[in-house]
């Protein structure tokens, strides 16, 4: 028995003042004279006995009276006693004892997990085995390996179960009781069980599925199946998952809303849970969330970065029972924003008649990526180029759009604004001099232009009209084909966007000099003439578009797909590579590299353990599967551990989180498993019996018993 | 009624005394008034008493108790001491009161009803009330059933026994 107040229980020794009043306080009695004494002694005759028994009750009534009372209100409590195995034993069983190492086993009670407790409980019950009784234990975790066939080693079935370590992944339990009741097949003796020490939370069970069979000989066998709650009770939890980011240009150029999950996986509603947006100690975004019974609320959390800062951050909220899901890990590469020039050959005060109307519409769809400036070829200069001694530019790309050439400074600003790293785009026009350009940019350029070619009369041209060496096929607009769909700029396109990009029509393009074998044609019309090369030229590249970036040559600018491939041209020309936030991976599953990515050896995980990466048919890269929380790095095959952008992150399972539990008498009524749901050493909280109401009740009777008494 | 005012009581009661001095004394048809408590360790007292009916007198017993003998209103520890003897007993008064209680109703009983079978006069008077008027009362009721003729029945006590 144990008190919640036990000073008061000290109360309890008032039930020695009866005893010590009857000792110590007897009064003189009052002599009196009286005629009818023989009837007085013939009463004390007749009644001596019962008055003795009489006496002794009624101190024993105000005894326990006085000490019931102060022990009452010290609360007291009894610990039942944990009830016995539910199995009676009914001669030597073969026996495995399996141990739930999912993720939801990371759930603390009083201070330590469940899956210790587990443990604890499955030594307990590998000391109850009798002697003749083999055991085994299989550790029911994603990819444990099966349990071996039960044997009398103790030590080593000891050993297992000390050793396991709790998974931060889903367990499949009917997978689980499958290979348990494997190991059983092997014994030689007929009677066989399984002992499952899990927390019962619903996810880990398929109540659909059949306790599994056992073929012993000819005949089948059904295992006896017992299940340990280690759990006891509800398991309240409230757990973070599905973290998207995103950029949000409304809060600034590198600003990123994080969105996720919040689950309340109790049977209380939240209010005002505190929800944060961390880098280190830094606190940058905070919120609350409401979110009701058994519900789930999305929840945002914004914040702006430093570009080009590699961030490694988490979403977090106040810890719980299960703290690995109060938490979620992330790394986020903010890219530096591009700067980017546009030369626009065709200005008009008619936005959408301006030649860099697409193509500034399509840039600033970049959500802050790029800082597009425009300037007028007549007002160009060498300084916009390469800036001035005293304040250098710090251009990363300049896109030549419908140019008709360069003045000889200019052009040679831009020669060594390309050598020096810069990005160069050129697309052509109605106003490009392919002489004028040769002239200026010359080995700038991935191929030589030669003349234009009309494939068709443009819609709203009148026929005739054709530019000076104007080429005439007058078979129909032409289309991009040969695409190489490995280049960045077309990753974006899978089988069913490829359409979009195919439909496009180009009335009439520029014909180039066949490239030198530096420049690589990334796409041609569909008679094979070049309609985008690239070339490396010293540090920089220049990328060559042999149509208009405007309507007037081609409708491709008003299509969709014109859109991601210009982004991806000048993202690759300002040297800032596609950088969309990755969201983090899911523990259990493998990470996978692009195939830009640099070799990769493994991954170096939260403990400093190494997983492996390997690379499949097609050249793509995998790290996996990966088993811890938090954030991974690479270790390059060239060099050691070292940081970079690859750097990923890994979140707990959700399904994990989910800490709904089944019924014990559900799954005893559908797959015949015997529950038991007797309380542990851990939860000696839950076992407490308060007795006190007993003993006010005792009390009551007492007082009464008393009153009898005195008559 | 002067001469039993001057009488002052002492001694333990002696009913059969009493009848043996009470026979030698009348000799003639008599009225037998009697005051006691008839606290006779002898229980045959009583009996020899009343045989003086028999003898054609008439024998009126007033039994006379204290209120606190009736009632026996003790709380306290209390050390009774006899008033005939030296016996003394320490008791709690709450633990005997029953026990003494159907002692002394069997014991009036017992008296009431002896007188009854004897034909005579029985009535209790506590000592707090007037003995006389008790006797003033007897008499009156005595001259309306004519002297000497039988009572047919015990008069009506006027007071209540507990």
């Amino acid at each position: 028995v144990t008190f919640e107040h036990p000073l008061l229980a000290l109360g309890a020794l008032a039930g020695l003042i009866p005893p010590l009043l009857h000792l110590f306080d007897r009064r003189k009695p009052r002599p009196l004279p009286f005629a009818a004494m023989e009837f007085l002694l013939r009463a004390k005759r007749s009644g001596a006995r019962s008055l003795r028994l009489r006496r002794i009750l009624l101190m024993a009534a105000r005894m326990a009276l006085l000490a019931a009372i102060p022990l009452a209100l010290a609360r007291p409590h009894r610990i039942a006693k944990a009830s016995a195995s539910p199995i009676a034993s009914a001669g030597p069983k073969a026996t495995v004892l399996v141990l739930d190492a999912s993720g939801s086993m990371r759930y603390r009670r009083s201070g330590a997990s469940l899956f210790h407790e587990a443990q604890e409980a499955a030594k307990r019950r590998l000391q109850d085995l009798g002697n003749e009784e083999p055991a085994s234990v299989q550790i029911c975790a994603a990819r444990s390996p099966a349990a071996p066939v039960p044997g009398f080693d103790r030590l080593a079935a000891r050993s297992a179960i000390e050793q396991a370590q709790v998974s931060a992944e889903p367990a499949d339990i009917a997978v689980c009781l499958e290979a348990a009741a494997q190991a059983l097949a092997s014994s030689p003796l007929p009677a066989k069980r399984i002992i499952v020490f899990t927390d019962l939370t619903a996810t880990g069970w398929d109540l659909g599925r059949p306790l599994p069979d056992i073929q012993s000989g000819s005949s089948t066998v059904k295992p006896e199946v017992e299940v340990e709650d280690v759990a006891h009770g509800p398991m309240p939890n409230v757990g973070l998952s599905d973290l998207t980011i995103r950029p949000a240009p409304s809060i600034g150029p590198h600003g990123y809303e994080l969105s996720f999950l919040v689950h309340n996986y109790s049977d209380a509603a939240i209010q005002n849970l505190p929800l944060y947006l961390k880098v280190g100690e830094s606190t940058l975004a905070r919120g609350f969330a409401d979110v009701a019974a058994q519900e789930t609320a999305r929840k945002v959390l914004a914040a702006s970065f430093e570009p080009g800062a590699r961030v490694e951050g988490r979403i977090e909220t106040q810890a719980d029972a299960l703290t690995e899901d109060d938490t979620i890990p992330f790394v986020l590469a903010v890219p530096r924003q591009a700067r980017v020039l546009i030369v626009d050959g065709a200005a008009s005060s008619l936005r959408y008649l301006d030649e860099a109307f697409f193509t500034l519409t399509a840039l600033q769809a970049t959500e802050g990526a790029m800082q597009v400036r425009s300037v007028d070829p007549d007002t160009l200069t060498a300084a916009d180029l390469v800036g001035t001694t005293a304040a250098p530019n710090d251009l990363d790309a300049v896109l030549l759009l419908n140019v008709r050439s360069l003045s000889k400074d200019v052009a040679a600003a831009l020669k060594r604004f390309v050598e020096k790293g810069g990005g160069l785009f050129i697309a052509m026009g109605d106003r490009v001099d392919p002489d004028a350009l040769n002239e200026s940019l010359g080995a700038l350029l991935p191929a030589s232009l030669h003349l234009v070619k009309t494939a068709a009369t443009p819609p709203g041209e009148v026929g005739g009209s054709e530019p000076a060496g104007t080429s005439i096929t007058g078979r129909g607009p032409a289309h991009l084909s040969q695409i190489d769909y490995t280049s960045p700029i077309f990753q974006a396109f899978d089988s069913a966007a490829r359409e979009g990009l195919l439909e496009a029509k180009f009335y009439r393009y520029l014909l180039v000099e066949p490239p030198p074998s530096s420049s690589r044609v990334l796409a041609a019309y569909d008679d094979g003439s070049p309609a985008i090369l690239a070339a490396n030229r010293g540090a920089g590249r220049v990328v060559l578009y042999t149509s208009s970036a405007s309507r007037e040559w081609t409708d491709w600018p008003i299509r969709v797909s014109f859109v991601p491939v210009i982004q991806q041209i000048v993202l690759g020309l300002a040297g800032i590579a596609d950088s969309k936030p990755i969201p983090p991976d899911l523990v259990g599953t493998s990470h996978v590299l692009p195939p830009s990515s640099p070799a990769v050896q493994a991954a170096i995980t939260p403990s400093g353990h190494e997983t492996a990466a390997s690379s499949d048919a097609s050249g793509s890269t995998s790290v996996g599967p990966l088993t811890e929380v938090g954030i991974h790095r690479l270790k390059l095959k060239e060099g050691g551990p070292k940081a970079s952008t690859a750097d990923f992150a890994v979140t707990f399972d959700p399904r994990e989180s989910d800490t709904r539990r089944l019924d014990g008498s559900e799954l005893a009524v559908r797959q015949g498993a015997k529950v038991n749901s007797a309380a542990g050493p851990l939860d000696e909280e839950r076992r407490r019996i308060p007795v006190w109401t007993e003993l006010l009740a005792a009390a009551a009777l007492l007082f009464l018993a008393e009153s009898l008494l005195l008559g | 009624m002067e001469r039993l005012a001057e009488v002052s009581p002492s001694g333990p009661t002696d009913l059969g005394t009493l009848a043996d001095a009470l026979a030698e004394k009348v000799r003639r048809r008599s009225l037998i008034v009697l005051f006691s408590d008839f606290f006779d360790e002898n229980p045959e007292g009583l009996r020899r008493l009343l045989v003086l009916r028999a003898q054609q007198n008439d024998v009126a017993l007033f039994h006379l108790l204290d209120r606190t003998e009736l009632a026996f209103p003790f709380e306290d520890p209390t050390l009774f001491l006899s008033m005939e003897d030296e016996r003394r007993l320490e008791a709690n008064p709450r633990e005997l009161r029953k026990g003494y209680l159907e002692e002394l109703a069997k014991f009036l009983d017992g008296t009431r009803r002896l007188s009854r079978e004897r034909d005579c006069d029985y009535q209790l008077v506590p000592t707090d009330e007037s003995i006389e008027a008790a006797l003033v009362q007897f008499l009156a009721r005595r001259d309306r059933r004519g002297f000497g003729a039988e009572a047919s029945a015990a008069p009506a006590e006027p007071t209540k026994v507990p």
